[in-house]
């Protein structure tokens, strides 16, 4: 009986001690839409920073992009201030990881 | 002896610069003063030395969106001119709603003129033609959403240069056609099958003709394979009446560069060529990169459903009614001659419980002209008169898009067909062709997908007694 209750304490440690782990280390997926406040495209190009106007809360977002289809918009002013954009993103490390960036325009 | 030499290499490189700036495009920065103001203006410039070129292009089904319905089955002899401009699918349906057809404002925003924003239109005016939208590479070009012109909104903010934009015209790139093509159905994605913005920068595994030479692909542009004739751009629309020429692999993949010529087992792939499509075992999937629209369900519009995420797309909207959504789909499988089934515009629905055939293509197994091809099987619902049984057209756009009347938005689209006053939604089916996004070889089609138990094919429905590696094919001796 002390052996079952043993086993089952160190399969419990062992079950919060994964779970704890996969906290800290998977990111957090965020959705929202938001309007553009702010793009600084970074100095090499290679990335850029948006502040996105989450429209559902007001509060104001830092998105980290860096893929190039994106920056490419950016560069060229088909995504611009004032844009709505549905963006996904994964907050890791204190920063917000652009996955999907886009205009929510349709007709 | 040495001089001879010097001139040969003189004029050798002075024709392969000649031949380079051909292909890059002619500079145009300094034949343009600059100074435009509207889209005209440009077309104007444009006019002095390209008069030809306008004149060709408004023989296109790109300028007149209809053409002899070469495509559909049944009406090889038609005399009358069908395309997007009279036709209907199971998207956003029509631009013929509303009176004068107010709807071309919204739809049009993607015919490449200046314009048409009512029925009448003077098709005949080369000072309308938009030479920008397929040839601008710089000053991020953008036509209004509403008005069938330039966006002035843009150029007002300063992110649009008319300017600029005149004076980079070159050869369309990908970014070029995707304006339209990429957006189809209405936004990003949504219409054709592996068809999409992200195809505008891409990598081999997602289209080994379009995929960046980095990343081992072609970054072929569209006209490389949709090779174009005095503005008569090649390509057959799965959905369309007419075209204007036809696009086929074997165009480039011939003689040395057969296909299969180095493959291990290359006369038994080839053994399938009588019957299946290059795309059919080099597409295995589509939309890979974002989903694509499976199904649109209009009579959903104006109810208050929650909408979820698919795919990171919204499953509903008020005013266009609740979608479904698809990525990385495995295609269905339909025979093709050549030709298509289409729904026309007034046709009579004999059994309004079974679903509409909006486009499918025609062939069976019978048909040695056919072969087996790959398809996004799109569903959906949209309203039928209830007494005449037609599809009707209505006003989506300032109308039902407003109020969510359908009665309103039927009435409004009665100028084109009479509506009773009656209406009842009734299923679509349409079959859209999945020709992009062809897979590195070494993710074709392998054996076992399809035979020796392999699910892929669904071989009665494609009326096969059973796997033709077991039952034999359809040349074979019965």
């Amino acid at each position: 009986m002390k052996r079952l209750l043993s086993i089952m304490v160190l399969a419990g440690m062992i079950a919060c001690g994964v779970l704890s782990f996969s906290k800290t280390a998977s990111a957090e997926e965020v959705k929202m839409i938001g309007v553009i406040t702010k793009i600084e495209l970074a100095a090499d190009g290679k990335s850029a920073i948006a502040v996105l106007k989450d429209v559902k809360s007001g509060e104001n977002v830092t998105i980290l992009v860096s893929d190039e289809l994106t920056l490419d918009k950016f560069k060229d002013k088909r995504i611009v201030v004032d844009d709505e954009i549905r963006c996904k993103y994964d907050n890791e490390g204190g920063k917000n990881n652009s996955k999907i960036f886009k205009k929510t325009a349709g007709c | 002896m040495n001089l001879k030499r010097t001139l040969l290499s003189v004029a050798i490189l002075t024709l392969v610069a000649a031949v380079q700036t051909a292909a890059a495009g002619e500079d145009h920065s300094q034949h343009l003063k600059g100074g435009f103001k509207s889209g005209p203006e440009v077309t104007k410039a444009c006019l002095e030395c390209h008069e030809k070129q306008a004149t060709d292009f408004m023989k296109t089904t790109h300028w007149n969106w209809k053409g002899t319905p070469n495509h559909v089955k049944g009406l090889e002899k038609s005399t009358k001119l069908y395309g997007k401009a009279n036709m209907l699918n199971a998207f956003c349906t029509s631009i013929q709603g509303g009176k004068d057809g107010i709807v071309h404002e919204a739809c049009d925003k993607c015919h490449a003129g200046y314009g048409w924003t009512r029925t009448d239109y003077d098709f005949s005016n080369k000072n309308n033609v938009d030479c920008l939208i397929c040839h601008a590479q710089k000053g991020n070009y953008q036509r209004a959403s509403v008005g069938c012109t330039v966006d002035m909104k843009s150029m007002e903010k300063g992110v649009m240069d008319l300017d600029q934009a005149a004076k980079s015209v070159g050869m369309p790139t990908r970014k070029n056609c995707g304006y339209c093509h990429f957006f189809g159905g209405g936004a990003d994605a949504v219409k054709h099958a592996g068809l999409d913005s992200t195809l505008e920068k891409t990598t081999k595994k997602q289209d080994v003709h379009m995929g960046s030479k980095a990343s081992g692909g072609q970054d072929m542009a569209c006209q490389s394979c949709h090779k174009t004739k005095e503005h008569k751009i090649g390509g057959a629309s799965s959905m369309m009446a007419h075209y204007d020429s036809r696009v086929a692999c074997k165009d480039c993949h011939s003689g040395a560069k057969a296909p299969h010529l180095k493959s291990k087992n290359g006369a038994l792939i080839n053994n399938h060529l009588a019957a299946v499509a290059c795309e059919t075992c080099h597409i295995p999937v589509f939309n890979k990169a974002q989903a694509t629209k499976m199904s649109w369900k209009w009579s959903d519009v104006g109810k208050d459903l929650q909408s979820e995420d698919q795919f990171d797309k919204e499953t509903f909207a008020k005013k266009k009614g609740s979608f479904t959504w698809g990525q990385n789909v495995t295609p269905v499988y339909a025979w093709y001659n050549g030709k298509i089934e289409r729904y026309m515009v007034g046709d009579k629905i004999k059994d309004p419980k079974k679903p509409v055939v909006m486009t499918r293509p025609v062939g069976d197994i019978k048909d040695k002209t056919a072969k087996i091809y790959p398809y996004k099987l799109y569903t959906g619902d949209q309203p039928m008169d209830s007494k005449y049984k037609y599809l009707g057209i209505f006003q989506q756009y300032k109308s039902l898009w407003d109020d969510f009347s359908w009665d309103k938005a039927l009435k409004s689209g009665s100028d084109i067909l009479p509506y009773s006053g009656k209406y009842e939604f009734v299923n679509t089916v349409s079959y859209i062709a999945a020709s992009h996004e062809v897979s590195p070889k070494e993710e074709a089609l392998q054996c076992g997908e399809c035979h020796m138990g392999g699910k892929r094919m669904d071989w009665k429905a494609l009326g096969y007694k059973g796997d033709p590696m077991k039952t034999g094919g359809r040349a074979a001796k019965k």
